[in-house]
């Protein structure tokens, strides 16, 4: 749309009122009444409130806060007032009368014109800033009432100009009728004044009284709004300047008596409103904050803001203590914390978490079992608590507050603690959890490295021996369990092998793993039989490992000349031997003691080796007690019996079929039960 | 109900640790707090009274080797009694009774202590 610039606007009004001055001076000297002119006249009026309009317009009223289109209404009133009773001091203009009036001299000519153009240009901007404030809270037909009251003024005014009727007098001329028709539209208008309700009380107070003062001036500037200076200068002007005037006569009537009688609530208003906004912003703050301590802080810090207390702390239930503690605290001396009678048997603390909801005491120094508590402090009068509850009904915590005044805390308070105590239990909560599941991750990590260490630490391929079928199956617990088999040479060149379980779980557990695996593959080069392993072996874990940790193993070591299968069981479970001749099946337990038990004076006296001759078919069943020790879910045992009957039928079977079988007997029998402990076997057959 | 539980009694110089349940991995870090809040006591001559456990781990045995030494340097000892048959394999597996005492009932464990005083 094109845009007329600013200052060309500025000059068409400027250049529009001389020109009418110029015609009113030419028409009182000549006494000349020219129709033509009296109709241009008036349509130059027209187009300078039209130009005017569009100027303020521009202004974005809109965009101005409430505060200052209020101010600005005020301003613009009191300067149209104040030019208005400084023009009348000045000039003394003097009208012919009946209706219309006419200039009587040069001085009424200037006073109207004046008073017209300051009229022009107050009451637009004016009635712009009421438009805002009837649309603060839109309601449907608002615009239809504005659009309304606007036509049919201008309407009127039309009509009051071509008929030069005044519509102070009712009649049932239609411009008159258009007038009041007009005013009856205005009406609904008068109580759209929805932005004083949430005011804060000093602003409500603020605009009452601006608010009267502006009345006063509204209602004095009748003299000037209409008869006879206005109308002397235009009828037209005059009759829509008066409508304008009344609508915000009236408007600023409503509303000054709708301040008045809010300003007796506007106290207890102001309080709930920021009840509402403190709990909004503590929800907000509390949620942005994941670090326990800091909410802590926040939570006794907000409260102490908004509850106006003296003394405010929060205390905190300790799990695993199973007691409660000041975690944060206002106004509190060291003193005071270390001796906090609310924690005392029968205290306040009990009653509360036994009460379940906030707690209000008026003034301590009345109350007949807590006078006590003024000994520990003496300031704290009036007390106010409430109790924090998870979301699961779990008891998280109390806050307190205390003030120094007896009566101190109202109900309001009570309501407004237990909505903080409410607030922060959620937010504790969800950081708790947070945290909760940042550890589990952190576990969980660690417990996959240690698998992972595990899998590589144990053999990647089968050894390869002479007459010697070899298998090997092991299953990692959720918790890794320090299960581990390996095989290695011995100096000599036979074909030695370990199974067995180190103590404790996690990565604990891989640790020891890894050292021991070390150790074995290091001392077997230098050795010849199993003994001398297991007594050197013992000697540098014992050394190198923590007291409380040890390993049960099993050495063995197979000299395939002679067909010989030596062993030493050192505190591991026992080695199960199937006789292919006899179908005989041997829980071998020769003594021995765990690896890393003792420094080596009982492990080498007691531990012993044992030698048994292979014959083809012969099977041997190492395993580690994740094996037996495997629950179902009655919380039964897989045990002994069931693995020693489950190896005397498969007599026949493959090392590879046997070794298939005992995991599918196993799986079948826990069925989804998940293993507490890792599971482990090697199968040794004869060929 | 709780998965382990340790009661303490105090007999004379001697302190019976009564264990119940399942000691593991996961439990034992309440079974060595009892241990460490006796050796703060310098009480060290001690009998585990074993007839209400059900299970023990790796874990749980590894308690005992990690206060033995202390126990027995400044002659006391750490003796067990009424374990069940089936705890008692897991610890007769792993050599156990070559390290500690074993007796069959409470009053045995006590009587060997007085011994040991008497002989002093």
């Amino acid at each position: 749309m094109f845009r007329i610039p600013k200052n060309i606007l500025l000059i068409f009004i400027l250049f529009l009122s001389m020109a009418i001055l110029f015609i009113d001076i030419f028409t009182f000297y000549s006494q000349l009444q020219i129709t033509f002119l009296e109709n241009l006249r008036e349509f130059f009026i027209l187009l300078m409130a039209l130009f005017w309009f569009l100027l303020i317009k521009r202004q974005q009223l809109t965009k101005l806060s409430l505060k200052r289109q209020l101010l600005y209404l005020a301003l613009l009133i009191s300067a149209n007032y104040l030019a208005a009773t400084f023009l009348s001091l000045v000039l003394n203009p003097v009208y012919s009368r009946p209706f219309p009036p006419t200039y009587q001299s040069l001085s009424a000519i200037v006073y109207a014109t004046l008073i017209s153009m300051v009229a022009i240009i107050t009451l637009i901007p004016s009635f712009l800033i009421l438009k805002e404030l009837f649309f603060y809270k839109p309601r449907r037909r608002t615009r239809l009432y504005l659009n309304g009251f606007i036509t049919l003024l201008l309407v009127a005014s039309v009509g009051a100009f071509i008929q030069k009727s005044s519509v102070l007098q009712f009649s049932f001329q239609p411009e008159v009728m258009a007038f009041y028709l007009a005013l009856l539209a205005a009406v609904p208008l008068l109580f759209h004044n929805d932005w004083l309700t949430y005011l804060p009380r000093k602003e409500k107070l603020l605009y009452f009284f601006l608010g009267g003062v502006v009345f006063l001036e509204t209602s004095f500037l009748f003299d000037a709004a209409f008869d006879p200076h206005l109308a002397a200068y235009s009828i037209s002007l005059a009759t829509f300047t008066f409508g304008l005037w009344l609508v915000l006569l009236f408007y600023l009537m409503f509303a000054e008596f709708k301040l008045m009688l809010f300003l007796p609530t506007a106290k207890a208003f102001d309080r709930k409103i920021k009840e509402v906004n403190s709990l909004y912003n503590l929800a907000r703050t509390l949620n942005t904050e994941l670090e326990p301590e800091r909410l802590h802080q926040l939570i006794t810090q907000l409260t102490a803001r908004v509850l106006e207390s003296q003394s405010t702390w929060l205390e905190i239930y300790d799990d695993s203590r199973q007691n409660l503690k000041v975690v944060s605290s206002i106004n509190l001396t060291r003193e005071q914390l270390a001796h906090n009678p609310f924690h005392e048997k029968g205290g306040l603390n009990q009653i509360l978490i036994r009460e379940g909801r906030p707690l209000l005491i008026n003034d301590l120094a009345q109350h007949r079992e807590f006078r006590r508590i003024l000994h520990w402090k003496r300031d704290a009068r009036a007390l106010i608590a409430a109790p924090l509850f998870s979301n699961r009904g779990q008891l998280m915590g109390i806050l307190y507050a205390t003030k120094p005044r007896p009566f101190g805390f109202d109900v309001d308070d009570v309501s407004l603690i237990e909505g903080f105590a409410n607030q922060a239990a959620i937010a504790l909560e969800n950081a708790q959890l947070l945290q909760e599941s940042i550890q589990r991750e952190r576990l969980e990590q660690e417990l996959k490295i240690a698998r992972e260490v595990q899998l590589k630490l144990l053999p990647q391929t089968m050894p390869q021996v002479k007459g010697l079928q070899v298998v090997s199956y092991s299953l990692t617990a959720y918790e890794v369990g320090g299960d581990f088999y390996d095989f290695f040479q011995f100096n000599d060149g036979d074909f030695g092998l370990v199974i067995g379980d180190v103590s404790g779980k996690g990565t604990s557990a891989a640790f020891y793993m890894a050292e021991f695996k070390g150790v074995i593959q290091t001392l077997a080069r230098t050795l010849n039989n199993p003994l001398e392993l297991a007594i050197h072996a013992n000697a540098i874990i014992y050394r190198n490992m923590e007291r409380r940790s040890f390993v049960s193993a099993v050495f063995g070591k197979y000299d395939p000349r002679r067909g010989l299968f030596q062993f030493v069981r050192a505190g591991h479970t026992p080695v199960i031997y199937c006789q292919a001749a006899t179908s005989n099946i041997q829980c071998l337990q020769p003594a021995g003691l765990g690896i890393g038990l003792d420094k080596g004076t009982i492990f080498n006296r007691i531990t012993q080796v044992y030698t048994i001759p292979l014959l083809p078919q012969d099977v041997l069943f190492l395993y580690t007690d994740g094996l037996t020790e495997a629950r179902n879910p009655q919380g039964e045992e897989f045990g002994e019996k069931r693995l020693q009957q489950l190896l005397a039928s498969s007599g026949n079977d493959s090392v590879h079929r046997l070794k298939e079988k005992i995991f599918d007997t196993v799986m079948d029998f826990i069925q989804n039960t998940p293993l507490h402990d890792d599971l482990t076997y090697v199968i040794l057959k004869k060929q | 109900m709780e998965k382990f539980s340790v009661t303490r009694t105090d007999e004379g110089d001697v302190t019976v640790l009564n264990l119940q349940g399942f000691l593991d991995a996961h439990t034992a870090q309440k079974f060595e707090q009892a241990l460490k809040a006796l050796m703060n006591e310098h009480r060290y001559a001690i009998v585990v009274d074993m007839s209400q456990l059900d299970y023990i781990s790796s874990a749980g045995m590894g308690i005992f080797m990690g206060f033995i030494e202390e126990v027995r340097e400044n002659r006391g000892d750490i003796k067990f009694c009424c374990v069940n048959p089936r705890v008692f394999k897991v610890f007769d597996l792993l050599g156990f009774p070559n390290i500690f005492e074993f007796y069959a009932s409470r009053s045995e464990a006590l009587g060997q202590f007085q011994k040991t005083r008497d002989n002093l």
